[in-house]
């Protein structure tokens, strides 16, 4: 009997171990689901930002952005890739020169790519300065802007750069307010060739040189004068910044900036005159204006704003009209570039990157993974 | 072919004294039923007094799994940083964008409206016309922070400023505002103890929906406050479903029958059962969960099957002992003492193991749905001696004209046909094949909701239309809301901190379920731009902590204290990343939340420490972990139980394998039902899955039972007079439940109608398996347990 019972017992364990068994298995059938699906990660999102573009060679297009974030394109911006910078700061602004380029931004950053943006390396500068632009007019010779008046030159391909501290000018200051700008934010910098060249940025400041940076003037006069005739007053202080200077030759340039403000010049900047200011040119709204660039020749000239403002010009900026944008596209672009063919790249805020194949007379958006996806509104 | 042959008064006897106990206690309570009559009528009215009490309500915390970690940080920071109860209201146009001086004062007037309504948390609601949405401007050489709207614009200009700032504006541009300028959203948070989601459902439509819509200008309301609310609207309809199928249960039992004792006489076990289990949950303090509906309906269900089996024996031992009234109903009672008893605990042990899962809605259903069960056998064993006594006897034509019906002819040839050899061994692979092909179909079974729009309503409800409406305007809108927390004050000045943040955002985002995201990172960075010229090169985090710190200064100076909690605590100590889900489906859940995990390990703060998870998709993301951590434990627990009652009901671990695998049967092809359908394992199928995993065991129980009763040296012949028997009114319950339970299908509540079919299946499945796996085993394999156990009786 005893015998029986061990048997019995023995059987009882073995049967439950094997019904435990089964059981957990049809749980761990069940729990199949509870894999998570792969990580997928899409090129643009919603809150990427891009605050510079450059054209490289051909169809060749490099992009920056926010956190060191940088996109390249082969075939004009239909089709991205992203490259690794190496650096955390905020990139703001991109220059090539051939296959080489450099890109600046935060945290007095520069980073340098030999083979046109596919690599990238540090480069250093002794400053923690904000970089807001760079211009490279060859391989070797360059020159970078940003806050605090702090500019710089190399003339080795950036492997030193020497930061330099911006004079403040005179002119247009008052007693009281030469105190409140004695440190201006240039934002904007412009090479022709290695003498030749503007800076432009905060309260209107205009500076130009002609012997490569040595010596600076000031070009913003003849905008204050015209303010004057308006009857305004003679005060930097009400001009507000220039966030980019174009000059298509050494005479004819054009700037815009904050407030709708577009200003133009025909004679190598010696007068400048107002095209629009804070609205009072029906043409141009009165929102920040922060890149103008040029598809090449003819006087046309394409610039891009707050809320996908993107306004063209074909007589050298005199007169602007509105492009055509895809609707329900509001964002900010901060920067536009053309390369050959009249193909050109804008890129802004909310993962915005469009494209044009006609000089920028139309414009169409880089398809967004996500966006197609989840958000058809988009 | 032996007939089934009516035994002697004295074979009877003889067979009485086999179990004299029972007969004994079945005469005794007779003997004693006024005592008992009296006793179960007060107690019963005393349930019934409470029962009456009982509240429909659903608390949101007790759907979460309190022990998990995400949990405890959800409960800890849901009052500060908002927790999972957000309605969304979103106003749309079809043309043109929102921004016209009615568009706006709309908006405005909604918004108004919205922060009148019962619990909401007025310092969390978000919308451009509220006081609390603010943008930047630089003002006098300092930031100042104005509501978007401090009134509705009158002018064409007013427009245009609210328009620019708008679009330019982080925090409201694609959160509030749509990226095609479409549509608005309006976000409120609810404080969770003070919600009542029939109130707020109300007072949404009829203040801030009903007055404002057009044909042109559509709002849509979605979030889970709302989802309970359409629930509850709904939720009154499973009372005319309990009525259609109470209906359809006493019709089917009066052709059953032929008479209306026979129809009625269930529905006493059901009412008693039922008074003693609401009203046991009353006195528990517990209330009803609408969704939990279909728990009592199915208790009741089983109540009722076993009142089928003791009215069907009643009826047979009543023409046995020659038409003694009294004879009959002890032997009834004492013959079917041992398959009922051991029927209801299982039931009711099998309901007990949810309470396992540490999640308060689920313990509370295990009590009371356990304690509801349990009651069964008061009313089953206790009072029905007393019951039968108290009726008149059924007409003996009727009794013999039953047995010799079409129905019982059809169950006579199905048993012989089911029981020989030949067709057992065709049935017994029939049910392996079966098997296998359900184990292949269980893969697509999903831990969580297995769809973007919530499972628990039929997607082209108003409330998934809503909710798809607003994910395709705004990308998400179900928050996962991850805590930084400072080990010191003021470590959130640090812009190394900072920028983790915002990488861990730029990093999270990449995902296609993931809208968009915000931290402290987007505010120093809005705050960074518009000190600078309003130039998105600014908007970046500063290098050094002196300028993040004095940016912070200049913006919360200018911003009430109440409003700033929402993004921190006032010593820079406390903050959270918010991502922006798309969707809650069970598999993307569970990706975020692996990737959000190897981040956070990957990428430790600087004197801080990240906090996982809360907010929807956080507290979710915990309730599937939870449950797929006891889904296993549940299902071992859940057999193993009735495992053991089983075994030691008949002294055989075999016997329990044989009633068993026909419930491994069932639960495959449930799971992979469940799998094909898209119905996943959440917080409320589980119960209904677990509670199911019993039915089986009744039918088999009986089944056995009564061919054990039957075996005359012939284990083949016991079955087939077992299936004859027993089996006839296993499959008459079976179909009036299953007919009862399809009623479901018609509910607007999704849940309800895949619970009510998935229940019918598992109930047909439970069904087949117990009257043609079973015999087909015990033909087939003749286990020893049987002889046995017809020798010395069931239980010894």
């Amino acid at each position: 009997m005893n015998t029986d019972r061990a048997h019995l017992a023995q059987r009882c364990a073995s049967l439950f171990v094997a019904l435990f068994t089964l059981a957990t298995l049809l749980g761990l059938a069940g729990c199949h689901g509870e894999q998570p699906t792969a990580w997928s990660t899409s090129l643009l999102v919603r809150t990427d930002k891009f605050l510079g573009v450059a054209h490289v060679t051909g169809d060749t297009f490099v992009s920056v952005g926010y956190a060191g974030r940088i996109l390249r394109t082969e075939d004009a911006g239909n089709t991205w890739e992203d490259v690794d910078s190496g650096v955390v700061w905020t990139l703001n602004n991109v220059s090539f020169a051939g296959e080489h380029g450099w890109a600046v931004g935060h945290n007095g950053a520069v980073i340098h790519s030999r083979d046109g943006g596919k690599t990238w390396a540090a480069q250093t500068a002794d400053t923690d300065k904000t970089l807001m632009a760079v211009s490279f007019v060859d391989q070797l010779h360059g020159w970078a802007c940003g806050d605090e008046s702090t500019w710089m030159w190399t003339d080795n391909g950036g492997e030193t750069w020497n930061v330099e501290r911006m004079d403040v000018s005179q002119i247009g200051l008052s007693e009281f307010t030469s105190l409140a700008v004695p440190d201006i934010i240039y934002y904007s910098v412009q090479f022709l060739d290695k003498n030749i060249g503007w800076m432009v940025g905060e309260y209107g400041n205009v500076r130009y040189t002609t012997d490569g940076g040595k010596t600076w003037g000031a070009q913003h006069d003849t905008l204050l004068d015209e303010l004057v005739e308006q009857g305004g007053v003679r005060d930097v202080m009400v001009m507000g910044a220039f966030f980019k200077v174009h000059f298509s030759d050494p005479d004819n340039g054009v700037m815009v900036g904050a407030g709708g403000a577009i200003a133009k010049t025909t004679d190598g900047g010696q007068n400048w005159t107002w095209i629009a200011r804070e609205g009072s040119n029906a043409d141009v709204p009165a929102l920040h204006l922060y890149d103008v660039d040029t598809p090449g020749g003819n006087g046309r000239l394409v610039l891009a704003g707050m809320n996908a403002v993107v306004l063209d010009t074909t007589d050298s900026g005199a007169n602007w009209g509105p492009t055509q944008t895809p609707d329900g596209v509001y964002t900010w672009i901060n920067a536009v570039a053309f390369g050959e063919n009249g193909k050109g790249v804008l890129v802004g805020g909310k993962g915005t990157i469009m494209t044009t194949g006609d000089g920028g007379k139309s414009w169409q958006l880089v398809e967004q993974e996500v966006e197609e996806e989840q958000a058809a509104a988009h | 072919m032996a007939e089934r042959k009516i035994p002697t008064i004295e074979e009877l006897e003889a067979h009485s004294r086999d179990r004299a106990a029972l007969y004994r206690l079945g005469e005794g309570l007779i003997r004693n039923r006024f005592l008992i009559t009296i006793g179960v009528l007060l107690i019963t009215g005393f349930m019934a007094w409470q029962a009456l009490s009982i509240e429909m309500s659903t608390s949101f915390n007790d759907l979460l799994p309190y022990r998990h970690p995400f949990v405890r940080v959800h409960f800890r920071f849901a009052d500060q940083f908002g927790g999972a109860n957000n309605v969304n209201v979103m106003l749309k146009v079809d043309k043109g964008d929102v921004f016209t001086t009615g568009l706006l004062r709309k908006v405005y007037d909604m918004t108004q409206a919205m922060d009148r309504v019962t619990g909401v948390n007025h310092d969390q609601i978000e919308s451009v016309g509220h006081r609390t949405t603010r943008y930047l401007t630089v003002s006098g050489g300092t930031i100042a922070t104005p509501p978007v709207m401090r009134r509705p614009p009158k002018t064409d200009r007013e427009v245009a400023e609210i328009k620019e700032i708008c679009y330019n504006t982080e925090t409201i541009y694609g959160q509030l505002v749509s990226l095609n300028g479409q549509a608005l959203l309006l976000k409120a948070n609810f404080i969770e103890g003070r919600l009542d989601y029939r109130t707020v459902f109300e007072e949404i439509r009829r203040t801030v929906k009903e007055p404002f819509e057009t044909a042109e200008e559509t709002i849509w309301v979605a979030g889970e406050p709302q989802l309970y609310g359409w629930i509850y609207y709904y939720a009154n309809e499973v009372f005319y479903i309990f009525l259609a199928a109470a209906a359809v249960c006493w019709i089917l039992l009066y052709l059953y029958f032929h008479d209306w004792r026979g129809a009625l006489r269930p529905t006493i076990t059901g009412v008693v059962s039922a008074f003693w289990g609401l009203g046991i949950q009353a006195m528990m303090g517990f209330s009803m969960d609408p969704l939990a509906l279909v728990i009592p309906f199915f208790v009741t269900a089983r109540a009722i099957s076993h009142s089928v089996q003791m009215h069907e024996r009643y009826y047979e031992e009543y023409h046995k002992w020659q038409w003694n009234k009294e004879k009959a109903i002890v032997a009834a009672f004492a013959e079917l003492f041992v398959p009922t008893l051991s029927g209801i605990i299982t039931d009711s042990l099998g309901m007990l193991v949810i309470v396992v899962v540490p999640v308060v809605i689920l313990q509370k259903i295990a009590i009371s749905a356990s304690i509801w069960v349990a009651s069964v056998a008061n009313s089953e064993l206790l009072m029905n001696p007393v019951v039968y006594y108290y009726l008149n006897a059924p007409d003996p034509e009727k009794v013999l004209k039953r047995e010799n019906g079409w129905f019982q002819r059809f169950a006579d040839s199905c048993a012989a046909w089911i029981t020989t050899p030949k067709n057992a061994r065709m049935i017994v692979i029939f049910w392996v094949v079966s098997f296998l092909i359900a184990l292949t179909q269980i893969r697509h079974l999903t831990i969580g909701d297995p769809t973007a729009a919530t499972p628990l309503l039929h997607l082209e409800s108003p409330y998934n239309q809503a909710h798809i409406e607003i994910q395709k305007y705004f990308g998400g809108i179900e928050p996962l809301i991850i805590v930084v927390e400072g080990r010191d004050k003021e470590v959130l000045k640090n812009p190394d901190l900072l920028r983790q943040l915002e990488k861990f955002q730029r990093h999270m985002e990449r995902d296609r379920d993931i809208g968009y995201s915000f931290s402290l990172a987007d505010i120093i960075q809005a705050i960074n731009m518009t000190f600078y010229d309003m130039q998105p090169r600014w908007g970046s985090i500063p290098a050094s902590a002196r300028r993040v710190s004095s940016l912070f200064f200049y913006y919360f100076a200018g911003t009430p204290p109440g409003e700033s909690s929402k993004f921190l605590d006032p010593s820079y100590t406390v903050s959270r990343v918010t991502f922006y889900c798309a969707n809650h489906q069970g598999d993307n859940i569970a990706r975020i939340i692996q990737e959000a995990r190897k981040f956070v390990a990957d990428n430790p703060l600087p004197n801080a420490d990240w906090r996982l998870a809360g907010g929807l998709i956080g507290v979710t993301a915990a309730a599937n972990e939870e449950i797929l951590k006891n889904n296993l434990y549940m299902h071992g627990l859940g057999f193993g139980t009735i495992f053991l009652i089983v075994m030691f009901t008949y002294r055989s671990p075999v016997a329990a394998v044989v009633m068993m695998i026909g419930l491994f049967l069932a639960d495959g092809v449930v799971n992979a039902y469940m799998g094909v359908r898209n119905i996943g394992i959440n917080l409320q199928s589980l119960p209904v899955v677990t509670v199911g995993v019993g039915f089986g065991i009744d039918y088999a129980l009986y089944i056995v039972s009564r061919a054990v009763e039957e075996y005359d040296g012939d284990i083949n012949d016991a079955v087939r007079l077992g299936l004859a028997t027993a089996g006839k009114a296993v499959a008459f319950t079976a179909a009036t439940l299953i007919t009862a339970t399809v009623l479901w299908a018609f509910s607007n509540i999704r849940f309800c109608s895949e619970m009510g079919l998935l229940l019918a299946l598992w109930m047909g499945i439970s069904f087949l398996g117990a009257c043609t796996f079973v015999p087909s085993a015990l033909v087939l394999w003749h286990p020893k347990f049987f002889v046995r156990a017809a020798r010395e009786g069931i239980i010894a």
